[in-house]
């Protein structure tokens, strides 16, 4: 990138301040910026930095919750963990969890978008009661959902069976094979209003023009959404995407709330494994927790280094 | 395989409406539920064929909800407040003085401090929550509302900081200058002049790091044991593992607890759009 370029991409107008006979240009800058940076970098290493730092630590030696001492035990955890079918059930129920709960927030978030954008008496409104689940607190949620779910009330099952979509009661949260959707139905309640409003942001600039062009041309409803909204929302979604897959995998309020794993491990994602290995289970081994957290660490920064990369791609059209 | 312009028009109207009543529905039931179960006499929770309407609203649960003992709703309550002010609080000075340095003084490696900043806002509690454990067992911060205080600033200081990082951006740098070049100095010119400007933006902050604070679950759940530190989701999650269901009192619960959450997050909205748009320059 050229300087120039280089310029045209920090839009915060800091150009006055290198003209060099402008009062702006105090040699005390730098420090008077990292004084103030101080307290928020200490922060971010204090209670950032340093733990992450220290997870990968414990997971290297063995520290139970109720002892003080803490062994050097090198990779020993990492070989056990690994070597058990636990860790790998669980890391495949947190990609399915989290692929299918992030595909259908998409489509519903990216449908309810569209609609929102089209100009109707009452979509205002509408826009603020979509938004409802995402500003509940997840506690709310998830009790709300439970009480729907709950097979003496009944409410969801009588409503689904007087409407005929099914026959008999679903056992929503006490079967294995319906706990996981039950999750991801209520996960996607609460995220999909994320995907809504960031959608619908990227969709309103679009101008009508564009559309109209593309009728003369004989483009149809399909085209029109995929030559013309599709390419336009594109670096929005994908940054929406990321966030929310960050946010999914690593989702433990939703599911411990819900099913707290269960019944049996149905539902027990690597963040609820983690938890039930550091805080539950047995001697309580921080150490095991330590080792199942470590292990979604490459995971997350891998979808870091891609927001970035979506992030300053973005940056870049809009300079 | 292009439909008449009418027909399409008219099959989008109608596809758009039928999206926009299941969405409604899907999002308003859940929340109408919990609601009226919250008004609900007891004796109407238990029967078989739910009831869509109360003809008896009753406080019955609100009243139950506070004079629960093992639950000491009004002690978690005053926690919850204090907590989240406090983090609230220390997140939007520390934020202050960060965002401003972000995105007024020219000081290198201030871009990869920018994006440092909203990287640490995406690690995820689920990696921290263990040695953050061991270090405020270490300090014997566990069961103390300051613990949770300082936890709770590992997200909502990366937040606001970003926050108010892009807010100061879009604050004209002019401003600024005619104001220095009037006598003021840099910080007096941040004292009077930017800081003014961007009160709508701090406010924002201050609403969304509340709302953080105040719904977050995990931190509170392994780093309190009593009503001396637990907040208001730590008691309300220990009714829902009770053998008998209260759903009465935990719908009013939840319900008390949603409340200041959603007012904060449209208020702050508003604050947000407002101050985007409002702007003080003009031309």
């Amino acid at each position: 990138m050229t300087q120039a370029g280089a310029e045209r991409a920090d839009p915060g107008g800091t150009r006055g301040l290198t003209d060099p006979k402008s009062r702006l240009r105090l040699p005390t800058e730098t420090v008077l910026g990292i004084a103030l940076m101080i307290p928020a970098l200490a922060t971010i290493i204090g209670l950032i930095g340093y733990p992450t730092l220290y997870a990968i630590w414990i997971s290297l030696h063995t520290k139970l919750l109720a002892v003080r001492d803490m062994p050097f035990v090198g990779l020993e955890n990492y070989v056990t963990v690994l070597s058990q079918g636990n860790f790998w059930h669980a890391l495949g129920r947190t990609i399915y969890f989290t692929v299918v709960s992030v595909a259908i927030k998409v489509c519903i978030g990216m449908a309810t978008a569209l609609v929102l954008n089209e100009n109707w008496p009452g979509r205002g409104l509408a826009r603020a009661a979509v938004l409802l689940p995402w500003a509940l607190p997840p506690l709310t949620a998830v009790v709300t959902w439970r009480f729907l779910f709950n097979d003496t009330t009944n409410v969801l099952n009588y409503i689904l069976i007087k409407a005929h979509l099914i026959e008999k009661p679903i056992l929503w949260l006490a079967k294995a094979e319906y706990a996981m959707p039950s999750a991801i139905i209520v996960g996607v309640w609460q995220g999909f209003p994320f995907f809504a409003i960031t959608l619908l942001a990227g969709l309103s600039p679009i101008p009508d023009n564009l559309y109209d062009a593309a009728k003369v041309d004989g483009a149809g409803i399909i085209h029109r959404f995929l030559y013309v909204s599709l390419p336009a929302v594109f670096p929005v979604l994908m940054v929406a995407v990321t966030l929310s897959t960050i946010w999914t995998f690593n989702q433990f309020t939703v599911i411990w709330l819900l099913t707290q794993g269960g019944p049996g491990e149905a539902t027990t994602t690597l963040p609820i494994a983690a938890y039930q290995q550091a805080f539950v289970a047995g001697s309580k081994n921080l150490s095991r927790g330590a080792v199942y957290a470590v292990l979604t660490f490459p995971v997350l920064v891998i979808l870091v280094l891609l927001l970035n990369h979506f992030i300053s791609s973005r940056e870049e059209t809009e300079a | 395989m292009t439909l008449g312009l009418k027909w399409e028009r008219r099959f989008k109207v109608i596809a758009g409406a039928l999206w926009m009543i299941f969405i409604l529905t899907w999002v308003l039931f859940p929340t109408y539920w919990i609601a009226l179960a919250s008004f609900k006499h007891p004796k109407d929770l238990a029967v078989r064929i739910p009831l869509f309407w109360t003809t008896e609203p009753t406080l019955m649960s609100y009243k139950g909800l506070f004079t629960q003992p093992f639950l000491q709703f009004e002690r978690l309550t005053l926690n919850s407040l204090t907590i989240s002010l406090g983090a609230t609080f220390l997140s939007v000075v520390i934020a202050v003085f960060a965002g401003l340095a972000l995105a007024r003084l020219k000081f290198p490696g201030r871009q990869r401090l920018g994006m440092a900043v909203f990287f640490a806002y995406l690690v995820p509690p689920v990696l921290l929550f263990i040695p953050l454990y061991v270090v405020m067992a270490t300090f014997k911060l566990i069961d103390s509302r300051l613990g949770l205080v300082l936890v709770y600033s590992s997200f909502t200081v990366p937040f606001c900081v970003w926050m108010l990082r892009g807010y100061f951006h879009n604050i004209p740098v002019e401003l600024e200058e005619c104001a220095m070049i009037d006598g003021c100095t840099r910080v007096g010119a941040w004292v009077r002049i930017v800081l003014p400007l961007a009160s709508p933006g701090i406010a924002a902050a201050a609403i969304f790091a509340f709302t953080l604070a105040w719904n977050e679950f995990l931190y509170a759940y392994i780093l309190t044991e009593t009503a001396n530190a637990q907040t208001m989701p730590i008691g309300l999650a220990s009714f829902i593992q009770l053998d008998v269901y209260r759903w009465g009192e935990l719908s009013a619960g939840a319900l008390l607890m949603a409340i200041p959450a959603v007012v904060l997050y449209f208020l702050g909205q508003r604050f947000v759009v407002a101050g985007l748009t409002g702007g003080a320059v003009k031309g």
